[in-house]
């Protein structure tokens, strides 16, 4: 027999590659050696604390994980909310979209009419001041007419006060030649003045036709 | 004699084993406990890209034209035996600007806006070496003026010319400044501008105005064999203003 492989205890429970575990020498009753100190427990080593340990984390775990799903349908009820407020801003800025679009047409329309309006406003000013400018065109020919009826008159008149000094001068010419004729003395000087008076007179006249004939013709 | 005992529970797992059995076990609580995001959609989202832009250059546009057009009056000057008919156009205080042969000899003058407002006027005086005249409004504050352009014209750059042709209603044309000519020809003492746009009898004494509504010019006289018209430059205009370099206007 070969004492290195000591004789296997029939006892003793193979535990995987541990091999066959050596029975202890100490018993629940005691040490079996009266010598020998009692065993102290040391931790983690059959401990029955840990059942309640993992209890009390699960507990934990449980009541974060509680915390958690309520937050979490707290964000989802929030980000559910967001998105309607979302599709309502979309709808209402599809509608202004809209209205502005039908603004934008109408200031068009308004636009095209405003200008028509303004060119016919600017149509009828025109219009009444072309009116005004014939008013007035008539206006002041009437007036140069006048004028010149004016000067023409004044030259006709003129003209009557240069014949009937003429008249007159004949009339004092032929009753000094009679005088000479009957032998009696004439003095001529009341004849010269008479003379001259009816001469200024008639210039006067002819100044005055002519004027007036300048005027009549710049009427045209 | 060896008694056998029952064999006690073999030796336990490692802490380390135990804390990270304990924490798995807490993290799969945990994640049993969680829920899924809301699913989100991509329906009725509004495409900004789609509203149209602003056309801010033809609004602009029409607002020079609108401008010009009200800043531009009819001058109508009764004389001894002659009604003389031509444009004006309106600075600011109350100034209105045309030209010397438009004011002519008057018995009174008669202005009018673009859309038939009548305004009293009084004769500031007309210039001896140009062919402009100065009117001033009673109200000044019911007209809106043309703004002055510092910068002189430029050949080539567009313009704007607003009157009262033939009597007519206010009209608006177009054009550019073909040339910068010695103004010597004209009895101008300065160069004067050539333009383009179309300018008929009546224009006299109106605006020529730059794409943005800014004055520099009073159309003086028309080119018809070259259809072109000639205008003061304003620099001529402010000259004489500022020298007062004015007198009255001849007597009817």
């Amino acid at each position: 027999m070969d004492d290195a492989d000591p004789p296997r205890d029939p006892g003793a429970r193979a535990t995987g590659d541990r091999g066959p575990v050596e029975p202890r020498e100490a018993t629940a009753d005691g040490p079996a050696d009266p010598e020998a100190t009692p065993r102290t427990r040391s931790p983690g080593r059959g401990w029955s604390g840990w059942p309640a340990i993992g209890l009390v984390i699960a507990l934990l775990a449980a009541g974060v994980a509680l915390q958690q799903r309520s937050v979490a349908d707290e964000w989802r009820d929030r980000a559910l909310a967001l998105e309607l407020q979302r599709d309502e801003a979309v709808g209402r800025a599809e509608a202004l979209s809209s209205q502005l679009d039908e603004l934008a047409e109408l200031q068009a329309t308004t636009s095209s009419e405003l200008d028509a309006l303004t060119e016919r406003l600017a149509e009828l000013a025109g219009e009444k001041a072309e009116a005004e400018d014939r008013a007035l065109v008539t206006e002041t020919e009437r007036d140069a007419a006048g004028r010149v009826a004016q000067q023409v008159a004044s030259a006709v008149r003129g003209l009557d006060a240069c014949i009937l000094a003429l008249l007159d001068l004949r009339a004092a010419t032929v009753d000094a030649f009679n005088r000479v004729a009957a032998g009696r003395s004439v003095d001529v000087a009341p004849l010269n003045a008479q003379s001259d008076a009816a001469i200024a007179l008639c210039n006067e006249a002819r100044a005055a036709a002519a004027a007036a004939g300048s005027a009549a013709s710049s009427l045209g | 004699m060896r008694v056998a005992h029952p064999r006690r529970r073999a030796a336990s797992p490692a802490p380390i084993a135990a804390v990270v059995r304990v924490a798995a076990t807490v993290l799969t609580i945990a994640l049993v406990g969680c829920v899924p995001p809301p699913p989100w959609s991509d329906d009725g989202r509004t495409d900004l890209e789609a509203i149209a832009p602003l056309e801010l250059d033809a609004a602009r546009e029409a607002e020079a034209l609108r401008r010009a057009r009200e800043v531009t009056v009819r001058i109508r000057s009764i004389g001894c035996d002659r009604l003389g008919v031509g444009s004006g156009v309106v600075l600011p205080g109350g100034l209105i600007v045309t030209n010397r042969h438009v004011v002519g000899s008057p018995r009174r003058l008669e202005v009018t806006t673009w859309d038939g407002v009548g305004l009293e006027v009084v004769v500031d005086g007309v210039a001896l070496d140009s062919d402009l005249a100065v009117l001033r409004s009673a109200d000044p504050g019911a007209l809106p003026a043309a703004a002055l352009r510092d910068a002189p014209a430029r050949v080539g750059e567009p313009v704007i010319v607003v009157g009262y042709p033939e009597g007519g209603p206010s009209t608006i044309t177009t054009g550019d400044v073909v040339a910068l000519q010695d103004g010597e020809l004209f009895d101008e003492p300065a160069e004067v501008i050539v333009i383009d746009a179309e300018v008929r009898p009546g224009n006299s004494g109106g605006p020529v105005l730059d794409a943005d509504g800014l004055l520099i010019g009073v159309v003086f006289a028309r080119d018809p064999e070259r259809r072109l018209g000639l205008a003061v430059p304003v620099g001529t205009l402010l000259d004489r203003l500022d020298a007062a370099a004015l007198a009255p206007p001849d007597d009817c």
